[in-house]
């Protein structure tokens, strides 16, 4: 019996170590590289529709493949660029009427898309169709519904020729180009592919025009994409390039220590020194974020500038940003994001000042405090690490006296209920947010877009603001425009309707193999100019 | 006994139908608008309210349900709310995924377990035993996601010798050596915990039965001890231990979910994960109820077996029924 057991053992040893040595070699032991580029990214990717995607993590993809008239040049750094500058993609190029209303662009010919057939005039009024004519045959709801904002003064859409088109305006909108620009606009679809497969085939079947096409897609495992060989431009230098979801942090810089992946997105704020260490690149930038509290305005104690601006003054966003973050954010200092022309990051409203606070909370006859309620979720796309961030807010308050409770949600409950509003009880929620188009002010601060059903959670409403953004939104040119933005954002930081905390920098941890990818100023990055050192 | 297999599987018909009730009535609890989550925050208040119309939102639950049912008993999961997809498509080969990683895990808890605890059983209060059963006892106080951890960085970054995600190399992958390499450190992460309770109950049985009168008997009649162990021992200690491992059936695949998130293996925890996040009600519901078949299947199989195997059990049907 004995010697049957030992036997037992050896066997089942053995098998297992034979198995292993078997095995395909792990990818680290003397592996040669394709080709290819292999991203690992924090969660799974929504639809594959340019015009219904929801999340950043999608329109990273979509922006491989699909190409919008007006773009934004995402081949520099945040350093080399701070404000991403607009280029003419699929049209040459483009002006605007005296009046600021009609939109002339002159195409660019000879472009095709994935399937083969021509981009055209025709196929840019059908896109426009889809997403603003509730008459038309392909005209797709959910698609209208996520890009409304680009058609806030939509008119009519014209053909003038094979490679020309109108868009008419009811009103100038002087950050019409910028929004074009943005993911879940006009990113021009192969109308082709619509007629055939349906609305709904898009995401399954994305047809564009970009340096990379579509090949497959295995939910939870990856989505690929290949070169586009028959591209209008300078064609990608990549053969294929795999998103992975992995919405682990830990296991995301475990597969790319084991090389398993490439590049990884959202790497822990703890493990980003270990793994400079280590060898890989740390790329970072100025994409548009901010990560802000809102006030609401229906609470008592928030109605009083005066407890706003203090707890703006009572916030210590450097010790936010470099100890609890680990320098993976920079302190905000304005509602405005980065990445939009009007960002200046030199002008520094409320400072750390604590003094000031209590001052103000005197002033306020609130110097024996109060308690208040801060909502937040404690996980999401954007949201860095929000229990934490709202923790530290909560201890910075309670030293200059307000007692603050948290009320924590998962995302989902908390992102469906954030353009609900707040109850009266409550004293401030948070949000991530941001755009490389100054509009961006108008979507948190306008009355137009207030709670419930708009992104103005706080439901702050001042007609001199709305004013002025309205100004800023119709002026004719681009310097008036500019100015119009100024003055809307001193009035509503000076309102202190929000309490902005930090900016994201969006660090990329990048094995070293990997050449020419670039963090710009936007939420979303190119992969054409990448390459693979072998 | 053929009475008693049919009786015991249409018993399972009533348990599945109160299973689609309950998974209907729970999704009914997530938070949020499906409506609103497809068309974004921003959506205008008409533009949910028609979708939700054309979702068929607006009916009453019983009707909901009955049309969910009618589907369901057609074979039809239905579509997917935000992937327009049908659900089979998308569900099948993640469940598949699922069932490849607990079967894995399975088998090594329960061939390991039964090991473990059969030698220890005989060795009783020998090193080995000790050993066995430490190991078993720290095996069952780890936390899953931890054990993966601690498995990826010892296998995989110190010793090169495994991948730590995917079911596949994607810079070429290979067959079904290829799907082997990267189960190994899911499964084993996975099976743990079962495996030091199967081990831990073999033992204790193999003990019991080992005190029994007929084995003393048999040995007094000078019968080989390894053919007693065998035939005898294990053959009269087995009915607990396929209701053990029958149970961590259940366990394995909730320990599946937390593998396939630190793996990133394709299963339908993510799946379902993703669907829960999109508010996709149908994917939801198929999901779950997928998994609540499986459950009631491996719980009849567990039955049937134990009463094949038991003569014991089988005289006592064979008497009720008479």
């Amino acid at each position: 019996m004995k010697n049957t057991l030992h036997y037992f053992i050896l066997l089942l040893l053995v098998t297992t170590l034979a198995a292993c040595t078997n095995m395909p070699s792990a990818a680290t032991n003397g592996k040669t590289y394709g080709n290819e580029l292999i991203i690992g990214m924090e969660s799974e990717a929504d639809v594959l529709d340019p015009h219904r995607a929801g999340g950043w993590v999608t329109m990273r993809i979509n922006y491989q493949m699909f190409e919008p008239l007006i773009g934004e040049d995402l081949s520099k750094s945040s350093e080399e660029a701070a404000v991403p500058e607009l280029i003419p993609v699929l049209a040459e190029s483009w002006e605007v009427s005296e009046d600021g209303k009609v939109y002339t662009f002159h195409l660019r010919e000879g472009v095709k898309f994935h399937d083969g057939t021509p981009f055209n005039a025709e196929a840019v009024d059908f896109n426009i169709k889809r997403l603003t004519n509730e008459n038309f045959e392909y005209f797709d709801k959910i698609g209208s519904s996520r890009t409304f904002r680009t058609w806030k003064f939509f008119d009519k859409s014209e053909v003038v020729d094979e490679y020309t088109l109108n868009i008419h305006l009811n009103s100038p909108f002087s950050e019409f180009p910028r929004m074009l620009a943005q993911i879940n606009s006009l990113q021009i679809v192969s109308p082709e592919s619509i007629i055939t497969g349906g609305n709904d085939s898009v995401g399954e079947n994305p047809v564009g025009t970009g340096p990379f096409k579509f090949s497959d897609r295995n939910r939870g495992e990856n989505i690929t994409l290949v070169k586009n060989e028959d591209y209008w431009g300078e064609k990608a230098k990549l053969d294929t390039v795999i998103f992975r979801p992995m919405s682990d942090p830990a296991s995301r810089v475990l597969a790319l220590q084991n090389d398993e992946v490439d590049i990884i997105a959202v790497p822990p704020p703890d493990a980003i020194e270990n793994l400079e260490e280590k060898g890989f690149d740390i790329l970072s930038g100025t994409p548009p974020h901010v990560w802000y509290l809102t006030f609401n305005f229906d609470n008592e104690y928030m109605q009083d500038q005066r407890v706003r601006q203090a707890i703006n003054y009572a916030i210590d966003r450097e010790g936010i940003a470099n100890q609890l973050l680990k320098g993976t954010v920079s302190p905000a200092y304005t509602i405005q994001s980065p990445g939009s022309v009007n960002f200046d990051s030199s002008r520094k409203w409320y400072e750390y000042d604590p003094e000031k606070a209590k001052e103000l909370l005197a002033k306020a006859d609130l110097e024996d405090g109060f308690n208040i309620i801060l909502q937040t979720s404690v996980d999401g796309s954007g949201q860095l690490m929000p229990v934490d961030i709202a923790e530290w807010i909560q201890r910075d308050l309670k030293k200059v006296g307000i007692d603050v409770t948290l009320d924590t949600q998962e995302w989902i409950t908390y992102f469906s209920g954030y353009s609900d509003g707040m109850d009266s009880s409550i004293g401030m929620n948070q949000m991530s947010a941001g755009r490389t188009s100054p509009f961006f002010l108008s979507m948190v601060a306008h009355s137009d877009f207030v709670a419930p059903g708009g992104f103005n959670s706080g439901k702050y409403a001042s007609a001199g603001t709305d004013e002025l953004l309205d100004r800023a939104s119709t002026a004719k040119s681009e310097a008036e425009a500019l100015e119009m933005w100024k003055k809307a954002e001193e009035k509503i930081m000076t309102d202190a309707a929000f309490a902005p905390i930090v900016h994201d920098t969006a660090p990329y941890v990048v094995n070293k193999r990997v050449k020419g990818f670039v963090v710009p100023s936007e939420e979303w990055y190119t992969l054409a100019p990448v390459w693979i050192d072998q | 006994m053929t009475r008693f297999f049919i009786n015991r599987i249409l018993s399972t018909i009533p348990v599945l139908l109160g299973v689609t009730i309950f998974v209907f009535l729970l999704i009914q609890l997530i938070p949020g608008d499906p409506a609103k989550s497809i068309l974004g925050g921003d959506a205008t208040a008409e533009a949910v309210e028609s979708l939700r119309e054309e979702m068929g939102l607006n009916e009453s639950m019983i009707v909901q349900y009955t049309s969910w049912m009618g589907q369901l008993l057609q074979g039809d999961l239905g579509y997917s709310h935000t992937l327009h997809t049908p659900i089979t498509e998308e569900l099948l080969p993640r469940f598949l995924n699922s069932m490849i990683l607990t079967v894995a895990s399975l088998l090594i808890c329960v061939v390991l377990g039964v090991v473990l605890g059969l030698i220890s059983a005989l060795r009783k209060g020998s090193i080995l035993d000790k050993a066995s059963m430490g190991v078993a006892l720290i095996g069952a106080s780890m936390p899953v996601f931890w054990i993966a951890l601690m498995l990826m960085w010892l296998f995989s970054l110190e010793m090169g010798l495994f991948p730590v995600s995917g079911m596949y190399n994607m810079r070429s992958p290979g067959g079904w050596m290829d799907l082997l390499h990267h189960l190994i450190l899911p499964a084993f992460a996975t099976a743990t915990v079962s495996l030091a309770v199967i081990a831990r109950l073999t033992r204790s049985t193999i003990i019991d039965t080992l005190q029994k009168d007929y084995v003393k008997y048999f040995q007094s009649f000078g019968l080989s001890k390894s053919k007693i162990n065998i035939v005898h021992v294990l053959r009269n200690s087995l009915p607990p231990i396929i209701n053990i491992s029958g149970m961590q059936v259940g366990y394995l695949m909730g320990g599946a979910l937390f593998s396939e998130v630190v793996f990133n293996w394709p299963g339908i925890g993510q799946a379902l994960y993703v669907a829960v996040t999109s508010n996709d009600y149908p994917t939801i519901q198929a999901g779950i109820l997928l998994i609540a078949i499986t459950f009631v299947i491996v719980n009849l199989i567990v039955d049937l077996l134990n009463v094949w195997l038991s003569p014991k059990l089988q005289d006592s049907i064979k008497s009720n029924a008479g």
